[in-house]
């Protein structure tokens, strides 16, 4: 008898030892872990929104569709799961996690990944850019599909642990916690997306659009894509297909070429190639990295995406929704803090897109009207500017702003004013001359 | 497969549950932890499990036809040891010497203006081949000697060899200790258990926490020291002391424990030996197995202090030269196992002046034991002798580099440059007091883990759970850190 109570003793205490230590370390993780997921995906968790549209793909689908763009020109109600080298087989895997939550009309697939990672990574994921694929990983609890995920998509055997259980890749983070680890994270006011600032003057080689990709069927990631459209083929999700506008090379252009006749058989697929739409303006509509669209670039494309969508699929208008209006305003808050940020005054002029703020710009410099840039910009942005003479008391002006340069050289003004009349933000622009460049906007900067 | 490593934890949960699920005293228990011991090697290289065999085979026979020869008939009982000891030492020679002694040779030609050489050979290093060829040669004299029984189950003796534990990186067990303990009647012991579980947490605090932070430095001054030089390599220096330490004592720990949750009590191999305040108390508490391996079956059987003080010297300065060899095939290793024959014998020539010397606080003789014992372990940390000397010459003349090494490095940052930084230096050093705690307490007959276990369950489950937690969390392990393998896995 007392042999028994002993070892009935002893049983309690080691169930409840390992009871403490897996909430202690249930803990620890979420502590110690690399909050990015939470910043750039965590919102999908966050709320109860329904999604209609779900978009998934590499970068050019992470910068180049805004959902909200698309809900107040379209009033479509979508998340972007879009991520850096989130490679078909990783998205795979994260649609079946997503649809856990959601349960889309339509989900949108970007053709970009198809076949660049055939060479690395086991063919199905970029070995150099793991943690990207945690950011979308991370957030998701621990399930079968995760450790499913894990083991078919990572070829190495520490990069799998690390997607299962993400502490042992962050445990060594202990020494550089911040308050965000502490629940004081800034959640993605962009529903997935991050769109671009800066501009930069990249142009596209075109290839004939009669070349094809050979054996498309043989590529990993591609047989990753065709899963994925049958996994919603399954539920009975419908798939639009895109090939996003990107500076993209040769390959991708013939991916683009080649795909489109080997969706046909797919009953629940279509597929938009946005590639030869004449959208957009490669040398104003690209980031400064030189291959993915900039936010006037994403704001084009998003805007003939959601066209397309309100065109093509019967998606309930989310426009008085409550959770959007609020989240647009989250977003609109987060336009006009990037454009405060802004140093150089085209990438300025091109945020300057419908910020929910009243513009006043003076140009006090009439060579600004040379540029064609500053013109694309002015034109995209929607803004009319008014043109001065510099006026007498700029130096005073300058003075009062707290501007660290002397008042020559001084060419452009801009005030954004609050709905209220306040001054939300206020510059003054003058000409970098160390700034090597073929066109007079690209050297104008903010004096700070 | 490393102790630290997630696939012995698995490994080692299946066994243990495993062997308590089968019949007590069932010859299945020896079978199990038998194939569990050769997946544990098979694991590193799948090949050379034969290696064992080999060796097991042969001390097994040898011990069986020393029991079967009289012990009058002395030539043939020879002829049996020396076959065994021919045969064990052979394959650690060919496979842990050979291309050293080419070299040597092919110098030596050189020097004689022959053009001849003996080609090295392509040899990979079978982990732990020191260890068990060591055990298994000391189980033949044992049986020669009379010490012990020679052991008729194959399989127990073959598990003897390889027990999976303390297979690769000791302690190197003694027949008379181990082979009894393997008759797998004992029955699952919880306070026996979770005593080794404490004794293979405080091992893996060892490792993680502190031997691999401080490899983190070490390895960065010692593969620059022109870019470290002076102070940095002084205190790189003392940190590879305690690396050492703390890598070689946080393992022979964990093999203890893990043995012990299988209800198997094997030797200690470490007893605060930098608490020691000579160089000779220092090798009676370090390695403890290997040391009083030397001095049972070498030392003594060179004529050990019996014959004379020049001839003890000699049979001192012959083992550590030996010991030193046994460390790695190199002439670092060898300069390093001869300097501490020659502080040992100093040390013997200088006892007169030692005794009058007591005045001097422990702890000062216990510091100038550890500088003197740390010296020697720049050699065994350099692995040749010219890197040695470069080191050397950095760390006594820093202005022969571009950069400084003066006490500067201390208050200015620079010394948290060498790969820990501020926290992570100030983690090791709190790991540091508690080693240092832990080895005052060991000193002093105090158990650490018999006070955590003497805890009411309350505050006892607690204090476990943070153990295990800052363990997880301090530790360098995992794909963040790049974990460094045991130290004396390569012996």
């Amino acid at each position: 008898m007392m042999k028994d109570s002993t070892a009935l003793k002893r049983l309690i205490t080691s169930i409840a030892f390992a009871l403490m230590l897996a909430a202690a370390l249930w803990g620890l993780t979420h502590l110690l872990e690399d909050k990015i997921s939470y910043r750039e995906k965590g919102d999908y968790f966050s709320t109860d929104t329904d999604y209609d549209v779900i978009f998934f793909g590499v970068s050019h689908m992470w910068n180049g569709v805004l959902p909200m763009e698309m809900w107040q020109e379209f009033g479509i109600s979508s998340y972007n799961w879009g991520y850096s080298n989130s490679t078909p087989a990783i998205n795979y895997y994260l649609l079946q996690e997503v649809l856990k939550k959601s349960d889309p009309k339509v989900v949108v697939l970007d053709i970009n990944g198809v076949v660049e990672y055939e060479d690395d990574g086991n063919g199905k994921y970029d070995r150099d850019s793991m943690m990207q694929a945690h950011v979308e990983y991370d957030r998701f609890p621990i399930s079968v599909n995760k450790i499913r995920a894990a083991i078919d998509v990572f070829d190495d055997y520490d990069g799998r642990a690390d997607f299962i259980w993400d502490f042992i890749l962050y445990h060594n983070r202990w020494d550089h916690l911040t308050r965000e680890d502490f629940g004081g994270y800034v959640r993605n006011r962009e529903r997935g997306a991050r769109f671009l600032d800066g501009i930069s003057h990249a142009d596209i080689a075109w290839t004939s659009r009669d070349e094809r990709i050979d054996n498309l069927e043989d590529y990993t990631c591609y047989q990753y894509f065709i899963r994925t459209i049958e996994l919603c083929r399954d539920r009975g999700i419908p798939v639009l297909c895109t090939c996003l506008p990107h500076i993209c090379d040769a390959v991708s252009q013939r991916v683009c070429n080649t795909i489109g006749d080997k969706l046909v058989q797919y009953d629940n697929c279509s597929y938009y190639n946005m590639l030869y739409d004449d959208l957009i303006a490669y040398s104003i509509d690209t980031h400064a990295d030189g291959g993915h669209v900039n936010y006037a670039g994403a704001c084009k494309t998003t805007s003939r995406l959601g066209e397309y969508l309100k065109n093509n699929y019967d998606l309930p208008d989310r426009s008085e929704d409550p959770e959007w209006i609020a989240g647009y305003a989250d977003y609109l808050n987060l336009r006009r803090e990037t454009l405060a940020k802004q140093d150089m005054f085209l990438s300025y002029l091109m945020l300057l897109k419908n910020p929910g703020l009243t513009v006043d710009i003076e140009f006090y410099d009439e060579n600004m009207w040379y540029s064609q840039y500053i013109g694309s910009e002015v034109y995209f942005a929607g803004v009319t500017p008014a043109t001065l003479p510099v006026p007498d008391d700029i130096g005073e002006r300058l003075a009062q702003s707290g501007a660290a340069v002397p008042e020559s050289g001084v060419c452009a003004h801009t005030v954004l004013y609050s709905a209220d009349g306040s001054i939300y933000d206020e510059a003054y622009w003058m000409y970098d001359q160390s700034i090597e460049s073929s066109d007079i906007g690209d050297m104008i900067v903010r004096i700070r | 497969m490393f102790f630290n490593s997630f696939e012995f934890l698995v490994f080692f949960i299946i066994v243990i549950a495993v062997y308590f699920l089968l019949p007590t005293g069932s010859r299945w228990r020896k079978y199990w932890l038998l194939g569990a011991s050769y997946f544990f090697y098979m694991s590193w290289n799948a090949a050379y499990a034969i290696l064992i065999l080999i060796s097991t085979v042969v001390t097994y026979c040898a011990g069986l036809l020393l029991s079967r020869t009289s012990g009058e008939d002395i030539r043939k009982r020879r002829l049996i040891v020396a076959g065994s000891l021919i045969i064990n030492l052979g394959l650690l020679g060919y496979f842990k010497y050979f291309n050293f002694f080419t070299s040597g040779i092919n110098g030596m030609l050189s020097v004689f203006g022959q053009s001849m050489r003996i080609p090295s050979l392509d040899i990979l290093l079978p982990v732990g081949i020191s260890f068990y060829t060591f055990q298994a040669v000391g189980y033949t004299i044992d049986v020669y000697r009379g010490d012990t029984e020679s052991e008729r189950d194959f399989f127990k003796y073959a598990l003897f060899v390889s027990f999976f534990p303390q297979l690769v990186a000791g302690p190197i067990e003694r027949s008379r200790n181990l082979i009894r303990q393997l008759d797998m009647n004992n029955r699952f012991d919880f306070i026996s258990a979770r005593d080794g579980f404490l004794l293979m947490l405080w091992g893996y605090f060892l490792k993680v926490v502190l031997a691999d932070r401080l490899a983190i430095f070490v390895d960065t001054v010692y593969d620059s020291p022109d870019i470290y030089p002076g102070l940095y390599i002084v205190i790189a220096t003392v940190f590879f002391g305690f690396q050492i330490y703390c890598d070689f004592y946080g393992y022979s720990t964990i093999a203890i424990g893990a043995a012990q949750i299988l209800g198997i009590h094997l030797m200690d191999n470490f007893d605060a030996p930098y608490l020691a305040d000579t160089v000779s108390g220092f090798w009676r508490r370090w390695h403890i197995s290997l040391t009083s391996w030397f001095k049972d079956y070498l030392y003594i059987p060179l004529g050990g202090n019996r014959r004379g003080k020049i001839r003890k010297y000699i049979n001192i300065l012959i083992v550590f030269l030996v010991s030193g060899l046994w460390h790695g095939a190199s002439m670092a290793f060898v300069l390093w196992g001869g300097i501490n024959g020659l502080y040992q014998i100093i040390g013997e020539i200088l006892d007169p002046v030692k005794k009058k010397l007591t005045w001097l606080p422990r702890v000062i003789r216990t510091i100038i034991t550890f500088a003197l014992v740390d010296f020697a372990w720049l050699f065994f940390r350099a692995g040749d002798i010219t890197k040695a000397g470069v080191i050397l010459k950095y760390m006594l003349n820093p202005a022969s580099a571009t950069v400084s090494g003066g006490p500067v490095i201390l208050t200015d940052g620079s010394v948290f440059n060498c790969g820990l930084n501020q926290a992570n230096m100030i983690c090791l050093l709190i790991s540091l007091v508690v080693l240092l705690v832990s080895d005052i307490c060991r000193e002093r007959h105090i158990s650490i883990r018999r006070a955590i276990c003497n805890l009411r369950w309350w505050f006892r489950l607690p204090v476990l759970v943070i153990i295990v937690c800052v363990i997880l969390v301090f530790g360098i392990w995992g794909s963040a850190y790049d974990a460094a393998g045991f130290i004396y896995f390569q012996f």
